[in-house]
């Protein structure tokens, strides 16, 4: 047979069935014998019986004031006057600074846009005043370099071209150095 | 459910002066076994009939409304003992702690020193209690409700809430019996859940 804590007259799942008078006849004969056996489960009994009627039989508690539901009302009305009044002003503030954010975002962007256009066109014309620029300075450049150029072509005509200077007298030489050498050209 | 807590929640004022008058002395017992002295006690349910009020949008209509008023006083009870040291508050006691005498409506003033010395003792047993035990004791003793509507007030089971029940007897018991100088017997503490 297996052991059943509420049978134990020292549990406290026993000493809640008494308490709740949940006790079968023959438990509750039980109980009476145990009681006169034990001495401290008897004074506990009768301390929690004499508890049990304390509390069951305690003086009502004092009387409320006359005037408790109407105060009690007064304040109310008065929480919810200052919830409303609260509620107003945080919506309204709330209200004005999304506004304020909203204008003030649709301000920048309007302002970013100006910007980019005022960029844009500005951009044009640095562009081209950079491109007239260039193309005065390439002229001034080839202006400069001209006297150069006509040198160096000068050179190369001096060597390279048929019946130039240089390649007459080159020939010339060449042609003494065979004879004087005896072979023939 | 009740037609004027309908109005009651769209802010009838009519229909919270009801609500009011009906539960002023149900609320106003329970603060004052829990908090021990009439005026808090008022200002207690005071404060509790104005957070109901304000939150009546979240009560469900379709739910009995006592148990609800009962917890935001029970809860309300329970922070204003938690902000507050633990000492025994009585009526009538004057600030140098002497009794004071308040002449009732009693022709027999021996009865009238007795009740006040069972109000002192009952305080002093419920003072002795954590909150959420006063509570149960307090519902179960005072307010006539059954275990599952002290449930719905408390958030307990109903094993919880016979266990709590039992606890309690036994430490105001022992409160007693200690008293006395009487020894209790003793089983290891434990909760019921």
């Amino acid at each position: 047979m297996l052991f059943d804590p509420t049978d134990d007259v020292h549990s406290d799942a026993w000493w809640m069935r008494v308490c709740e008078d949940a006790l079968s006849p023959q438990e509750e004969a039980d109980w009476q014998v145990h009681l006169v056996q034990c001495e401290a489960c008897r004074l506990e009994w009768v301390a929690l019986t004499h508890v049990d009627m304390l509390l069951r039989c305690a003086a009502p508690p004092p009387l409320l004031a006359p005037d408790f539901a109407a105060q009690t009302v007064e304040r109310i009305v008065h929480k919810q006057k200052v919830r409303h009044m609260l509620r107003f002003v945080i919506g309204m503030l709330a209200l004005g600074l999304v506004a304020w954010i909203g204008w003030s975002y649709f301000a920048v962007m309007l302002a970013g846009v100006v910007r980019v256009l005022d960029v844009v066109i500005s951009g044009h014309q640095i562009l081209f005043a950079a491109l007239v620029r260039t193309l005065g300075g390439l002229a001034a450049m080839a202006t400069a370099l001209l006297p150069l150029i006509l040198g160096i072509t000068g050179v190369i005509l001096l060597f390279l071209t048929p019946n130039s200077v240089l390649a007459s007298v080159a020939f010339v030489w060449f042609s003494r150095h065979k004879r004087a050498t005896g072979t023939t050209l | 459910m009740e037609d004027w807590l309908v109005l009651a929640q769209r802010g009838d004022q009519a229909a919270i002066n009801r609500l009011v008058t009906t539960y002023q002395q149900p609320v106003f017992h329970l603060c004052y076994r829990m908090l021990g002295e009439s005026m808090e006690a008022e200002d207690a349910a005071q404060e509790a009939f104005i957070k109901a009020v304000l939150n009546l949008h979240t009560f469900d209509l379709e739910r009995p409304f006592k148990p609800w008023m009962l917890r935001i006083a029970s809860n309300e009870c329970i922070d204003r003992i938690r902000r507050r040291k633990p000492v025994v508050s009585l009526d009538g006691m004057g600030e140098d702690g002497a009794w004071e005498w308040q002449a009732g409506h009693s022709p027999n003033p021996e009865s009238e020193m007795l009740h006040r010395e069972q109000q002192v003792q009952i305080q002093e047993m419920l003072e002795s209690l954590p909150p959420l035990d006063r509570t149960v004791v307090t519902l179960f003793y005072w307010e006539g409700l059954s275990y599952a509507e002290i449930g719905e007030v408390t958030d307990l089971s109903i094993s919880a809430i016979k266990s709590r029940l039992f606890r309690a007897r036994r430490v105001m018991a022992q409160l007693i019996v200690g008293s006395t100088m009487i020894p209790v017997h003793q089983e290891e503490d434990r909760y019921v859940v």
